[in-house]
């Protein structure tokens, strides 16, 4: 199997690339609720509970382009604007393979340090299932 | 911004002779400032020096970052003159960078980050057993 260049992964809002990332995580978890008990003969047990997922990315800051800007992204929040069917893309910005759920915009970070490119991160909420596209 | 990847060098430094040209003035003269050096230069000029330089865009475009020499020469006298080639590389800091967020045009190019990161000072031999005085200005860049 060939190995991915991470430039081909994107993150889709709708139909929408977030533009000028640098750098896209997926987070998956599932909660592990304890469930030892003294028949557990001294090792821990658990039970696979709920399932949780979060995009983080960051990105140098940039107000241009055609898709979604980082501008877009905070006006979006500010607006506690509806989810929108988020798309982990592992192909590039066509959307055909990757992972996909319904997603709301959660955090938003804009720096601006002395001599250096202002830059911007955040995070997208899963809500609901994560599934391969 | 670059949306393939290119070179930069003659974009950056088209910009910085653009700004020093005819206006690195000491004590009523005005000083050449050269791209590449004549066969029989001034015994006193600029020269726009090495251009290092690497990408680090995103994934939608390139961004380009390195330095560039700005470097003052005088071999005007047998001992060269430290004190104005020093007076003339002031001058050329104030052109280059009048105020803090002073980023000048680089033709179809965005320069997004210019600033200075060091000063070296060389004192050589040069033809005639003239000594030379290099002052060497390396600025930081980062241009799309």
């Amino acid at each position: 199997m060939a190995k991915l260049n991470g430039t081909l992964n994107a993150i889709i809002s709708g139909s929408d690339r977030l533009l000028h990332l640098s750098n896209a995580t997926l987070n998956v978890n599932v909660d592990l609720p304890d469930a030892t008990t003294k028949e557990s003969t001294g090792w821990a047990e658990h039970i696979n509970g709920c399932r949780d997922w979060e995009i983080t990315y960051d990105g140098k800051y940039d107000t241009t382009g055609s898709g979604l800007t980082p501008n877009e992204i905070l006006a979006a929040i500010i607006a506690r604007s509806a989810d929108t069917v988020i798309k982990f893309t592992t192909d590039g910005a066509t959307g055909a393979a990757g992972w996909t759920g319904n997603g709301t915009f959660r955090t938003f970070s804009l720096v601006g340090g002395q001599e250096t490119p202002a830059t911007f991160s955040g995070s997208i909420k899963g809500n609901g299932a994560l599934a391969a596209i | 911004m670059s949306t393939a990847l290119v070179d930069i060098s003659y974009d950056l430094v088209d910009g910085i002779f653009d700004i020093l040209n005819g206006n690195v003035v000491y004590t009523g003269i005005t000083y050449p400032v050269y791209k590449s050096i004549p066969k029989t230069p001034s015994s006193v000029y600029v020269h726009i020096g090495d251009i290092l330089h690497g990408e680090d865009g995103t994934k939608d475009d390139f961004d380009y970052y390195g330095t560039v020499q700005v470097i003052v020469v005088d071999e005007s006298s047998q001992g060269g003159d430290k004190k104005k080639a020093q007076a003339i590389l002031g001058i050329v800091r104030g052109l280059l960078k009048p105020t803090k967020s002073t980023i000048f045009s680089c033709g179809s190019r965005t320069l997004v980050i210019f600033s200075l990161e060091s000063m070296i000072p060389v004192i050589e031999q040069a033809d005639q057993a003239i000594t030379r005085v290099r002052l060497i200005d390396t600025y930081n860049f980062i241009i799309e």
